[in-house]
């Protein structure tokens, strides 16, 4: 078990995580992708609050010092909430990826979109193929 | 296979994230890009710019060669002195911005990494019957860069030159830890600070003396990520970004390094002619209003209607906020006007502000 990968999640090869209660998702980037932007996260934008996505269409953008980096929807949904904490201060991403650096939260629109997430294991071996 | 500085080593032992930066394996940072830009504006820094091309021209001719090849008056600069550039082809496009060295037997010749063998090449293709020796000296010298506000103080107490009386731009010859070295008031931050020539086998013994020296200070190595965002900041052109071989000196507002009054230069004639035409663009420097990271390629809009492009954006550490270099239509280039960078769908606002974006205090 590595402890920057918790089992508990789904990822998407793009390095999104998702957690999934039910129809309540909430959706963040994972520490890998972090250490990816040499932890330095300058910028967040999100979408508002009643935006609807499909499965990989693009949520949000985030920079890092050197690059931009599109967000994508790990599956489809409407977003509830947005996480303001990560737009005033992006650190928090950096610092706490898989708890308060989380983006929006949203509803779950078709549960088949859950099928092609990865698991944790799935994901580790990903990112160790990348390297 | 990529080539490497005489620091590789060193920059792999100490945690450098390298990557490829014109054929060349450097040093991206070595631990935050913030903080290593911070370093540089309130402390100093040390870069390893080995990379960039050193050329060397010897022979009674070289200063004739080099009057006739660049923009700027090499013939009137006293013997000493550094010199900012340009190499034009006869369009009046920048083939590359250089510095050129002046001392009593040679001219040095630093171009960017990305340019040197076409700097080489363009060289040498015109050497003709001016009786000159060019030589390519980037693998036998390095050249290392400490900027920021207590570079002269560190520096100082490892070197018996007399660094106040190096003037901007001015070099001297001296002694660093009993290495001959060549140090120049130069550089790329928009800080104070030094650009140091020295033979490579003795580039990690100078550069591991210059940290220890200024450890206790907080200096610190830097990689090229920092190199860019405090050169943005200081509104330098970047060869790539900036300039290109289809952009004229004039066009980024560096007109006082094109000399019309000297004799015959190439570009000379192109330049004389695009200043009356009407299809020219500017380069500005501008800031985001919000949200927002500009980046290079993304379009900039006045009223919605296009004007031009972004040649370089960063997020500025300086500044805390998204900040960019632009070409825009000359007519829309006034500072102060607002304008939007568009990125796809997402359009952004910005004002134009007065370049450079960041000027160092002088005591």
């Amino acid at each position: 078990m590595n402890p920057n990968i918790p089992e508990t999640l789904y990822y998407t090869k793009t390095h999104e995580w998702i957690s999934i209660v039910e129809e309540d998702v909430t959706i963040g980037i994972t520490a890998y992708a972090v250490e990816q932007m040499n932890k330095e996260i300058v910028s967040v934008e999100l979408p508002q609050v009643g935006a609807k996505f499909n499965k990989e269409d693009i949520f949000g953008v985030i920079d890092s010092v050197k690059a931009a980096f599109d967000l994508y929807c790990p599956v489809g949904l409407t977003v509830t909430q947005i996480n303001k904490a990560v737009l005033s201060e992006p650190s928090i991403i950096c610092d706490f990826p898989y708890e308060r650096g989380w983006f929006i939260k949203g509803k779950l629109a078709n549960k088949a979109d859950i099928k092609s997430l990865l698991s944790a294991s799935e994901y580790e071996k990903l990112i160790k193929s990348e390297n | 296979m990529l080539l490497q500085t005489p620091l590789h080593d060193w920059h792999l032992k100490h945690n450098a994230k390298l990557v490829d930066f014109a054929n060349w394996e450097m040093p991206l940072n070595y631990e935050s890009i913030i903080e290593e830009h911070s370093t540089v504006r309130t402390r100093a820094g040390l870069f390893d710019v080995s990379h960039m091309g050193r050329i060397r021209i010897k022979g009674p001719d070289r200063v004739a060669f080099a009057q006739h090849l660049t923009t700027n008056d090499i013939e009137s600069l006293p013997e000493y002195r550094v010199q900012y550039s340009f190499l034009c082809n006869p369009q009046g496009g920048i083939i590359d911005d250089i510095t050129v060295y002046k001392a009593e037997e040679y001219i040095i010749i630093v171009c960017n990494a990305s340019n040197r063998e076409k700097v080489l090449n363009w060289l040498n293709s015109h050497k003709g019957k001016y009786s000159i020796i060019i030589g390519d000296e980037t693998f036998s010298l390095s050249m290392l860069s400490f900027q920021g506000p207590i570079a002269e103080l560190v520096l100082q107490g490892i070197t018996m030159a007399s660094l106040s009386e190096i003037k901007f731009y001015h070099f001297a010859v001296g002694l660093i830890k009993g290495v001959k070295v060549l140090i120049s008031r130069t550089g790329y931050t928009g800080e104070d600070g030094f650009e140091i020539y020295l033979g490579m086998l003795y580039a990690n013994a100078i550069w591991e003396r210059i940290l220890e020296a200024g450890r206790a200070r907080g200096v610190k190595p830097i990689g090229l990520g920092a190199r860019d965002t405090l050169r943005v900041e200081a509104c330098l052109p970047l060869y790539g970004n900036e300039i290109d071989e289809y952009t004229t000196p004039l066009e980024i507002g560096f007109g006082k390094f094109v000399k019309f009054e000297k004799d015959d230069f190439i570009g000379k004639k192109a330049l004389l002619h695009s200043t009356s035409s009407e299809f020219t663009r500017s380069l500005i420097a501008f800031e985001m209003l919000g949200n927002g990271i500009p980046r290079k390629g993304y379009e900039i809009l006045f009223d919605g209607v296009p004007i031009g492009n972004v040649c370089s954006g960063i997020y500025s550490p300086t500044f805390r906020k998204g900040v960019g270099l632009g070409f825009v239509d000359e007519y829309k280039a006034k500072i102060g006007t607002p304008i939007q960078v568009r990125h796809s769908e997402r359009i952004y606002d910005a004002v134009i502000r007065q370049r450079p974006l960041y000027k160092r205090r002088k005591y």
